[in-house]
This record gives structure tokens, sequence and C-alpha cells, in this order.
């Protein structure tokens, strides 16, 4: 019967690639059907829309439009004859700062901290000699992952100042997500491999679960930068399911859960109204631990609805699955980046050697434009 | 209209509807990507150079390259998407963010056997699947997935009876499988080719074969009787 089957599909195809009347009656029954089908496909889009958006398309290009990197293109800036002193000299830095273990002291630093500009000459180092695509990919997605580590101290952080900062660490987040992605699913003339996929999958769901976690820290002031990294998660997703389509057992459940969290960003950050949190109990990143208080309500009682109240007490963390279940992902280790101490010993040698080498530390971070 | 912007030659449907020019077009459509073309076959592998060309340009960033691509194939995209979505408004919207994210992805698409209309494509179901997953539109949506007519002038009687066939045969279509109905509306409403299909549903030619087949047959019995075509 799956022959029969067979030979019938291929004799419509036949029939209706010819045009000419096939002998099977119901073959010839349906090809009518087909004709009666595309007789029917009148829509055309309207002129004015199809104009329209083929100018704003074009007038759009210059910013939208991303030339496919033959190697590494993504640096932040252009390298001007200023920028590859600073290049150098921030590697020299690192070198030397490793000796010094502020490297190390940095890499818990949040922005505001006096150590965050060697944290970022650190990452912007590490960025520098990663070898190809597949790892500064990988590596801008952990530097992401640490952005969502800063926003998340820096949301616990009661001073104001603190709080400003969460907005950017979320931007800065979106910005890292953005370029390891666009690095890990395709660079023009590769295949994507499944892998890579599988990683950024793994990354856009972990990051999902932590800004769920970090949902409760927000204040409305980051609800533009929330939905920011959240419609980069989303785009991450299409992006996925785009470049490997076959990949696509992942990323429904992760499209599922990032929808979800927009919803709840766009629900809970409202202008007007502390972060009320009060959602039943649908999400399970949103249990409550430790109240004492029955279920997942708020003290007012109700699952859900109209309390808010409470959103200034400091809520027990959410019990989101835990970080460790996605071993891909992981917050960086405090450890001085010994492999390029390594690398650039000599110059280490002689910048030790250097009867200034006491005033170069400031006076290097100075030319940076790193201390603040 | 815009023939100007068009070298590769654009029969802009005008409401409506001469049948036999309809069907020299539909036939010409038949061998390419859905735009209706006046070009004779052997034009097609030169049309299939051309579109290489300009995905080669679009990839180094060069707009106007894209804004060709775009003029190419936004029928083809428009087409499929009003079919599956059943609103003018929706396709409008989801046509802009099918080429938005095309534009910023060309960069880095490749050849791999793909076929650049069925990547389209592709982009464009994923956006109607993140669409229809979203708790807004899970409340609104209704199963009515009945096309607007748009504002065509129904000038005759004949004219209003075909619409109203219109109307059920695409309601009937609507009650297909997921993969049916988008095989029905790619191979027969948006005129793409077995192989463009087979690429933007990543299946093999054989399948499809049998897929459009399959879905043939339940759209037949899905059909009211007065509708069905004499063979």
């Amino acid at each position: 019967m799956f022959l029969r089957h067979r030979r019938a599909a291929q004799a419509f195809a036949d029939a209706w690639g010819s045009r000419r009347r096939p002998d099977d009656a119901e073959v010839s029954a349906l090809v009518a059907l087909a004709r009666r089908v595309e007789v029917s496909a009148t829509a055309d889009p309207d002129p004015v829309f199809r104009d329209g958006l083929r100018e704003q398309l074009l007038a759009s290009a210059g910013q939208t439009m991303v030339a496919g990197p033959p190697r590494r293109v993504f640096e932040p800036q252009p390298l001007s004859p200023g920028r590859r002193r600073a290049r150098w000299a921030g590697a020299v830095v690192a070198a030397t700062l490793a000796l010094v273990g502020s490297v190390s002291a940095s890499a818990s630093a949040v922005p505001g901290d006096i150590l965050y500009p060697v944290k970022m000459g650190t990452e912007r180092v590490e960025r520098t000699f990663a070898g190809d695509d597949q790892s500064l990919g990988r590596l801008y997605l952990t530097q992401a992952g640490t952005r969502l580590g800063e926003a998340e101290v820096l949301g616990q952080q009661s001073n104001t100042n603190a709080r400003t900062r969460v907005s950017s660490a979320l931007d800065a987040f979106s910005d890292s997500a953005e370029r390891g992605s666009a690095l890990l699913l395709g660079t023009a003339g590769r295949q994507v491999d499944p892998a890579d996929a599988d990683y950024v999958a793994a990354f856009a769901e972990d990051s999902t679960v932590r800004i769920n976690a970090l949902l409760e820290r927000l204040a409305p002031a980051d609800r533009g930068s929330a939905e920011r990294a959240v419609r980069t998660l989303a785009d991450l997703g299409v992006d996925i399911g785009t470049a490997c389509p076959e990949c696509t057992g992942d990323t429904e459940r992760v499209a599922e859960s990032v929808d979800d969290l927009l919803s709840d960003v766009q629900r809970t950050l409202v202008e007007g109204g502390p972060a009320a949190g009060t959602e039943d109990g649908g999400e399970p990143g949103r249990q409550s631990d430790a109240t004492g208080e029955p279920g997942t309500t708020t003290r007012g009682g109700s699952p859900s609805g109209g309390d808010t109240g409470s959103s200034e007490q400091p809520r027990p963390r959410t019990t989101a699955p835990p970080i460790e279940s996605l071993p891909i992902i992981a917050l960086p280790e405090a450890k001085p980046p010994s492999s390029v101490g390594d690398v650039l010993s000599p110059v280490v040698g002689a910048v030790l050697g250097d009867d200034r080498q006491e005033g170069l530390v400031p006076s290097v971070l100075g030319v940076l434009g790193l201390r603040r | 209209m815009t023939e100007a912007r068009h070298p590769i030659g654009v029969a802009v449907l005008a409401p409506p509807f001469d049948v036999s020019a309809l069907w020299i077009a539909l036939a010409q459509t038949r061998t390419g990507t859905g735009q209706p073309s006046r070009t004779p076959p052997d034009r097609d592998e030169s049309h299939a150079e051309r579109v290489h060309a300009l995905v080669e340009l679009a990839r180094t960033g060069d707009a106007e390259a894209f804004g060709q691509l775009y003029d190419i194939y936004v029928t083809t995209v428009y087409r499929f998407l009003y079919y599956r979505v059943g609103s003018r408004q929706l396709a409008e919207d989801l046509t802009s963010d099918t080429f938005v994210r095309a534009m910023k992805a060309v960069g880095r698409f490749n050849w791999q056997g793909k076929d650049f209309g069925a990547w389209l494509t592709t982009i464009a179901r994923n956006l109607i699947a993140d669409h229809y997953k979203s708790a807004r539109v899970r409340m609104e949506l209704t199963s009515d997935v009945v096309p607007e007519r748009g504002p065509a002038a129904e000038s005759s009687e004949d004219e209003a009876l075909v619409h109203l066939g219109d109307h059920a045969l695409h309601h009937a279509i609507s009650e297909l499988s997921p993969e049916q109905r988008d095989c029905i509306v790619m191979r027969f409403l948006s005129g793409m080719t077995i192989a463009q299909t087979a690429a933007a549903l990543d299946r093999s030619e054989g399948a499809i074969k049998q897929l459009q087949l399959r879905a043939l047959r339940n759209l037949a019995k899905n059909v009211p009787q007065e509708l069905r075509p004499e063979p």
C-alpha cells in the first residue's frame, strides 16, 4: 500500500508538472482541485505597504545589516592607532596586574567597584586571545553570563547607585549575548555545528531562568533593559531555528519560557507601581521558599491579585533550578589568567625592570580611560 | 506600478480577474519563486544565477542587493503568511518582521543546499509559531482563519461566487494538519516548487510529493460537495 501511495504521489506530481490530463480519475480530480486552489491565490501585498516596507528596510540597512564575518570582525571599536596602543597597553596591564593579584580580586567586581575597569580589561584581553569564532562566541556568552551575575549582585544591594547600574548590566548582557550568538550561529561558508546551537539554546534557557529570578529585584526603571534582554533571548530562539532546523526540540521549550518571561516583565515592571510579584504559582521559579506563608501567596493571602505593598521588603530568593545543573555556563572563577601572563612574560620582565614600575599601572589606566 | 525596479519582470496582478491572463501568469510561476514573471523557461538558470549573485552581495552588506531580493521574494513570503494567518494586517506585520530578520541574518546565510526563498519561508514559519505562542494571542485566537477579502471590486455575480468558493476553500485548508496546510500554502498558493518546499519544511522531495497528495486528498474531503471541481 505504501508503494501504491508513492506511485500515486509521483503520478500526481507528473500530472501537475506536465499539465497533461492524467489517466487516473482520482489523480485527475486532485489536479483539478489543486488548480482551483491555485486560482484562488489572488492576494498580493498592498503596493503601498510593499513599497513602504522596501523604503524602510533600505533606510535602516546601515544599522541593521551585518556583513558576514570573514574572521572575527567583532571588535567593539575600529582599531585606530590610539586603540591599537590601548590594546597593547591593556595586555601589559593585565599581565602586570596578574602578578599583584588584582585581577583575581577583580573577578567578583561589579560596576561601580574600583577594580571593575580591571575586570573589563581582563575580559577584553581574553577576547583578544580567543582562537576562532567558536571560542570567541562562547566567550562572549560566558561574559554575558557574568554581566547577568553582576546584575544579580547589584539587584540585591539597596543603595541607589547600585540600583541604577542594574539596567546597564542588563544592556551589556544583551550586547554580549547578541555578539556571541551571531558568532556561533553562522559564519559564511560554515555549517552551523549542532553543538554550538545546543550551547546557545542552553545559554538562552539558563539566562531565562536567571532573569526570571532576578525579576523581583528589578524596578520599573529597569523595564526597558529587561525587555531588551528578554527580546534578545527570543531572537536567539528564532536564530537557532533558522540556522539549525533540526535543533528545534530545545528551542520550542526555550521559546515558551522566554515568551512567558516577556509577559512577566511587561506585567510586573509597571510604571507607578512597585514590582508586584504577586503572580500565582504558574512558573516553577516563582515558588517562595522559606517565608512560612501558605503556598505561593503574598501576605495578602490571595494567590493572584492586586497586593502591591510587599515589594519593598526583601523577599527570599526564588528557587530557580540550580545553575550547576547546566555546567556549560558557569560564572568565571576567581583566578588570574595565567595563560596571558605566560605569553607576555618577556614584556612583563621589561616592565618589572623599569624604575617607573610603580607608576605604570595607574598611568596606563589613565591612558586607557579606564580609571573612573 | 514599479516595474522599473524589477528587471526580471513582474506582472502584478491587478484585481480582478482576467482568467486567461491568470493561467498564463500562474503557469510561468511554477518554475520560479512565486513571483509572476514573463520570462521563458530557459531564463530560469540565469534567474537562479542572479539570485545567487544578489545573495552574495547582500552578505557583504550591500543594501541595494537586499532590496532586489526583497522585490523578488516579497510576494511569495506575503502570500505564504496571508494564507496561513488569514489576516492582511497580520500578514503585513509578519512580512515586515521576516524581512527585518532576514536583513540582520543574511550576513551569515550559507548555501549548503538551501534555497534563499525557502530560507525566508522558514523565518516566516518560525515567526508564525512565535506569534501563536504568545499568551495574548492564545486568548484572542479564533478558529476562523478565513482570509479577508481585499478591496477587490466584486462587480459581477460570478466574481462574488468565486469569492464565496474561496472562502470555503480556505476554511477547508485551515482544517488540515499544520504540515499539510503549510505544504498546500507553499505549493499552490505561494507558487513554491517541490525543491523549495522540501527545503523550507526540511523534508525530502519524495516526502513532499507524498505530503501534497495526502493534503489534497484530505482537502477534497473537507471541501463542500458543490465546490469540488469537475476533473
